[in-house]
């Protein structure tokens, strides 16, 4: 039994040694629940996210488009208590890894059909999507859109357009 | 009594591991409550559309079990059991009691949001499933058994691993030997800080001292095996204010927990290798 365990034990280890090395991240890509379950450790590197990412939708009445609203912006400072209490950043996070992993997948992809029907889309399209809307309103488009302290804006991804659900 | 001899006896190790960890898992749990609509069926992480990955099988038993168990009421049910085992283990470990049932139970807890989605998870969290997944099985053998030991051998073997894989990926990074991979991370809103990029934007020399002292310290720290066991507290002592510096200037409060609850593991172990 110990020594079943130390195997199992030794094998994570090797395995998250191995996540390190970006030249093997194609068998992670094969294996996508590896990669849920063994830790991978490469924070903030090889090539740190350098971009902040902002999400804006526009609503369409009848072929006319209105503006762009902000749907999520960041505070340009965080509370003094996020050292310890910091409840934004999961949001922040989740949406910082839904918005790299459109954008990579966008580039990546032959087919943009692909693109529309992969997880990180729907979940995008689904939160635009759930908004309150105006009445008169009938589709909706949304826009991924990159800046930081250094870098003035630019536009990363524009989606579809697509109906509004019934509610 | 020299203060690291106290990191020999595995219970011990085991109790300071669970309190340091169980003040960032209840943190962690209050901070999902919070932010609980994101998970909504009209969140950004909806149950809904993440199920879509899944190839749903309308027969499979498992399957339908899963659903049930990820579907918005019961996920946050687990939320606020999570809150609740929390600060149970944390009571726990400060009257030295190590319940394998309790662990296992904040194991699986914790492991739910990963299949509900990877979305939002980050390096802390994946030492908490570490650490759990480890006393886990090391109090369901019994705190004092051979696997138990082994079991904090690997915790800290996956602590050593973090830090040096983290180093090696930066160092053969051309943007973190320059100083632009801190400065560009410094000038976002959600993981930089105003004060601290414009004092390294002034600063050329100071942020590429800084990225080299980051990588370097990462990439050496599993050199701690090869001192005295004495000398780990400086090990400690500099790991913790990188932690803390990160939660400060970076907003990363659940790291500062859940590495520092894997230092206890790394004590036990360089006593043991040491022979001490």
């Amino acid at each position: 039994m110990i020594l079943f365990i130390k195997g199992i034990f030794c094998f994570i280890l090797l395995l998250s040694f191995l996540r390190g090395i970006t030249k093997l991240n194609f068998i992670w890509n094969r294996f996508p629940m590896c990669t849920q379950l063994i830790p991978g450790w490469s924070f903030f590197a090889p090539t740190p996210n350098t971009f902040d990412y902002h999400l804006l939708y526009r609503e369409i009445n009848n072929q006319e488009a209105e503006e762009w609203q902000d749907l999520y912006t960041l505070e340009e400072k965080r509370s003094i208590y996020s050292f310890f209490w910091n409840p934004e950043h999961r949001f922040t996070k989740a949406f910082v890894d839904l918005a790299v992993d459109l954008i990579n997948f966008s580039h990546a992809a032959k087919d943009k059909r692909q693109v529309y029907i992969s997880l990180s889309y729907l979940q995008i399209l689904n939160y635009v999507d759930s908004l309150n809307h105006k009445p008169s309103s009938d589709k909706v488009q949304f826009l991924i859109l990159t800046n930081s302290r250094a870098h003035d804006y630019k536009v990363m991804f524009l989606s579809d357009v697509h109906p509004i659900s019934k509610r | 009594m020299n203060p690291y001899l106290a990191f020999k006896n595995i219970a011990f190790t085991y109790q300071v591991t669970l309190c340091i960890l169980s003040m960032g898992l209840f943190i962690a749990a209050l901070e999902d409550l919070k932010s609980w609509s994101i998970f909504k069926p009209t969140g950004l992480l909806s149950w809904k559309v993440a199920k879509l990955s899944f190839k749903w099988r309308e027969k499979d038993l498992r399957q339908r079990f899963f659903n049930l168990l990820l579907q918005d009421d019961v996920f946050k049910c687990s939320i606020y059991l999570r809150a609740f085992t929390s600060l149970l283990l944390f009571v726990f470990s400060l009257l030295n009691i190590i319940s394998p049932a309790l662990i296992c139970s904040v194991f699986l807890l914790n492991l739910l949001m990963n299949f509900r989605t990877p979305y939002g998870l980050d390096g802390s969290y994946q030492m908490t499933l570490v650490i759990l997944f480890a006393l886990s099985i090391g109090s369901l053998f019994g705190v004092n058994s051979p696997i138990s030991s082994m079991c904090l051998l690997f915790i800290a073997g996956e602590l050593l691993t973090s830090y040096f894989i983290a180093g090696f990926n930066k160092l053969i990074s051309p943007m973190w030997r320059t100083s632009s991979a801190l400065h560009g991370i410094f000038s976002t809103r959600c993981y930089g800080h105003g004060f601290f990029f414009q004092l390294i934007s002034r600063m050329q020399l100071f942020t590429t001292f800084l990225s080299w002292f980051i990588f370097l310290f990462e990439m050496l720290f599993f050199t701690v095996l090869f001192f005295h066991p004495m000398y780990t507290v400086l090990f400690f002592a500099v790991g913790f204010l990188f932690h803390v510096f990160n939660a400060i200037f970076m907003g990363l409060n659940n790291f500062l927990f859940t590495f520092s609850a894997a230092y206890p593991a790394l004590f036990y172990c360089v006593n043991y290798i040491h022979g001490i």
